[in-house]
C-alpha cells in the first residue's frame, strides 16, 4: 500500500510523457510527386524520401526534401531539371512549414478523415513564399496518414523556362504529397 | 573559291551548332562507373559529420562523388522505383544509397544484411538524421 502512491504518480507521469510524445508524428519516406502537363508532353517525377513531421498539439506540419532525390523516367530530363531549372547544386533543399487548426477528433486520434486549411511558407529554389492550401490527415486504427495537393507557379520561385521548351513544361506544376506517419518519440 | 569558302563556313557553323545542341540538350552525365571519388568515408563517420555540423559537411560532401563503406541495414526494391541500399549509421540514422539504375532481383538478393559494402555515388545531402546518396553503384564486393 505504501508503494501505491508513488507508483500512481509515476504512472501518471509516464502517461503524460507518452501522450506528449504521441502528439508528434514523423515519416522519412514521404512521397512527393510532381506533374507538369504542357501541349507537347507530360512530365512526372517522384521523390520517395521526403521528411515530414506533424505536431498535433501545436497544429504544425513540416516537410523537407532534397531536390536531387526526384526520380524521372528519363535521365536527361532529370539532369535538365536539376541543372537548368532547379539549380539543385545551389539550392539543394525545399521546405514547407505550415500551421493548421487541430480538430478535437484529430487531437484525440479518433478514426476519421480531417480536412484542414494549412497556411505556411514554402521554400523552393532559394525563394520563400506564403502558401495556403488544403490538406487531409487521416486516422485509421491509431495510424496517421496525410495527403496534400497544391499548384506551384514556377515563375513565383524564379525558375526560368527557356522559350525553346516553353511548350514542353507547364507554367504551373501540380505537387502531391503522400505521407504515412509513425509516432515520433 | 568563294563557293568552297562558303561551304567550309557552313560546315563549321553546322558542327558548332551540332556540338551546342548535343552539349546542352542531349549529353547525359557519365555513368558512375567512369567517375572517381573525391572521398572514401565510413558510413558512420559520414553521418556523424553531418550531424555535428551540416553546413560544414555540405561544403565538403554535397554534390561530390564519394565512396561509402558500411554495413547493410536494408535493401529495398519496389516496383517502379530505383533500388535503395541503406547503410548503418549512428542511432536511427542511415546512409541511404539509391542505385543509379535497376539491377536484377538476383543481384539484389546477393547483398546480405549486415555484410560490408562499398558504394560509389553522388552525395545529395542530409535530412534530419539520414545522408542521401544518389546514382549509387556497388563497387565492393564487385
Amino acid at each position: 500500500m505504501k508503494y501505491l502512491r508513488p507508483t500512481l504518480i509515476l504512472t501518471f507521469c509516464l502517461l503524460a510523457v507518452t501522450a506528449q510524445a504521441q502528439d508528434r508524428y514523423l515519416t522519412r519516406a514521404g512521397h512527393i510527386k510532381f506533374f507538369s502537363t504542357a501541349p507537347l508532353e507530360d512530365i512526372e517525377a517522384h521523390n520517395y524520401k521526403a521528411l515530414s513531421i506533424v505536431d498535433l498539439s501545436k497544429g504544425q506540419i513540416a516537410v523537407n526534401l532534397l531536390i536531387k532525390a526526384f526520380e524521372f523516367e528519363k535521365k536527361l530530363m532529370q539532369e535538365h531539371f536539376n541543372e537548368n531549372y532547379m539549380e539543385s547544386a545551389k539550392y539543394p533543399k525545399s521546405t514547407y512549414q505550415g500551421n493548421f487548426e487541430v480538430p478535437d477528433g484529430l487531437k484525440a486520434m479518433e478514426d476519421g478523415t480531417y480536412e484542414l486549411d494549412v497556411t505556411g511558407e514554402m521554400l523552393i529554389h532559394g525563394i520563400k513564399k506564403e502558401v495556403a492550401t488544403k490538406a487531409t490527415l487521416k486516422v485509421e486504427g491509431g495510424k496517421l496518414s496525410g495527403e496534400v495537393f497544391l499548384k506551384v507557379k514556377v515563375d513565383d520561385y524564379g525558375i526560368k523556362i527557356p522559350k525553346v521548351v516553353v511548350r514542353n513544361i507547364a507554367e504551373e506544376i501540380e505537387v502531391t504529397g503522400i505521407f504515412e506517419y509513425d509516432p515520433y518519440k | 573559291m568563294n563557293k568552297k569558302r562558303l561551304l567550309i563556313i557552313a560546315i563549321v557553323i553546322a558542327a558548332v551548332a551540332g556540338y551546342f545542341v548535343w552539349d546542352k540538350m542531349l549529353r547525359t552525365a557519365p555513368s558512375m562507373k567512369r567517375l572517381t571519388a573525391e572521398y572514401r568515408v565510413n558510413a558512420v563517420d559520414l553521418q556523424s559529420e553531418f550531424t555535428d555540423n551540416e553546413e560544414v559537411a555540405n561544403v565538403k560532401y554535397q554534390n561530390q562523388i564519394i565512396e561509402v563503406v558500411g554495413e547493410v541495414e536494408s535493401v529495398e526494391a519496389t516496383e517502379g522505383r530505383l533500388p535503395v541500399i541503406k547503410l548503418k549509421a549512428d542511432g536511427f540514422g542511415v546512409v541511404e544509397c539509391t542505385l543509379e539504375s535497376q539491377i536484377s532481383s538476383e543481384e539484389l538478393e546477393k547483398i546480405k544484411l549486415n555484410s560490408t559494402l562499398v558504394l560509389r555515388g553522388e552525395c545529395q545531402g542530409f535530412l534530419m538524421i539520414d545522408v542521401q546518396i544518389g546514382r549509387s553503384i556497388v563497387i565492393e564486393p564487385s
